[in-house]
């Protein structure tokens, strides 16, 4: 029984989720800096990757933590983008 | 005159015509780089060259508006020694933005009421602006009409393509043609062909008038 705990536990601490947003208006990188900046803000992100050639921005969340949709339509509105699709994993 | 003659002259007059037409239809227009930032950021942005010089110190506490301490010093071009002086507290305005796959547009409106530094003393002096851009990955336009209390006024275009894509934390490089026309002090329109290069969240401009005035800008946000 303590063999199976542990192994659950190890193994939902080992995943942690990501999410992957299709931006509108995301054409240049100097603009899109303060997407960056704003996501580092938030202490659920461990990391924030920008590709301006698909329109993505994904965001690698910490173990147990995560954003909300809203959330992240929130902050990438005031940074200045849309929104256009939000995808969720777990990786 | 040949045949061929005629033809050649016609075709060069077509195109001198398409371009004259081409300047003056974006002439309307005059653009800097975003007067509104994201939510939160301040930038610092810097225009030089001998015929002008602009400062600005922005705040962005919305992506929707900015506070900007602006510094802004144009000179006669026939007579440098000639110049004035204005030092404004602004506030900018992003009016609309759309967001497409592959493009941005924005429209912004500024204004402001500060001082102009004269030899007799100091004046109040007001200001306002309209400016709008669209850029895709490849290629950028920009406008901005800009008047200044007193009948000064000043107009900008640019346009711009990327000769090479790079990664989003690489060397960005755009080759810019930039179109200035201010009556009173440059006496004819500028034309200044620059380079424009950004990494990260620092942008710098270089280039020259056809008449040879050199240009530096420099941004950076943070």
């Amino acid at each position: 029984m303590k063999t199976i705990l542990l192994t659950l536990l190890f193994s939902t601490a080992a995943f942690a989720e990501t999410a992957k947003i299709n931006v509108q208006g995301m054409v240049c990188a100097f603009c899109a800096q303060g997407i960056e900046k704003k996501f580092g803000d938030e202490p659920a992100v461990a990391k924030t990757l920008v590709n301006l050639d698909d329109h993505l921005v994904t965001l690698q969340f910490k173990a147990k933590h995560q954003l909300s949709d809203q959330r992240i339509t929130e902050i990438l509105s005031d940074a200045g983008f849309t929104v256009k699709s939000i995808a969720r994993s777990e990786e | 005159m040949t045949l061929s003659q005629n033809k050649a002259s016609f075709r060069n007059e077509g195109m001198k015509t398409s371009l004259i037409f081409l300047i003056a239809l974006l002439s309307f227009y005059r653009a800097y780089a975003h007067p509104v930032t994201y939510q939160g950021g301040t930038a610092y942005m810097s225009w030089n060259g001998p015929m002008m010089s602009d400062q600005w110190l922005s705040y962005s506490p919305t992506a929707r508006f900015a506070l900007t301490a602006r510094a802004f010093t144009i000179r006669d071009m026939a007579n440098p020694t000639i110049q004035r002086q204005f030092y404004f507290p602004q506030a900018n305005f992003l009016l609309r933005r759309w967001n497409g796959d592959d493009y941005q547009g924005n429209v912004y409106l500024s204004g402001a009421w500060g001082l102009e530094k004269k030899d007799q003393g100091i004046v109040s002096a007001g200001l306002g602006a309209i400016e709008a851009d669209w850029e895709s990955r490849h290629y950028y336009v920009s406008g901005k009409y800009q008047l200044i209390g007193g009948g000064l006024d000043y107009t900008r275009v640019r346009a711009g393509m990327a000769p090479y894509l790079a990664p989003y934390d690489g060397l960005h490089t755009w080759a810019i043609l930039q179109v200035e026309h201010q009556p009173d002090y440059f006496h004819h329109t500028q034309i200044t062909p620059l380079l424009r290069f950004f990494k990260n969240n620092i942008l710098w401009e270089v280039g020259s008038t056809l008449s040879g005035q050199w240009m530096f800008n420099f941004m950076v946000h943070f």
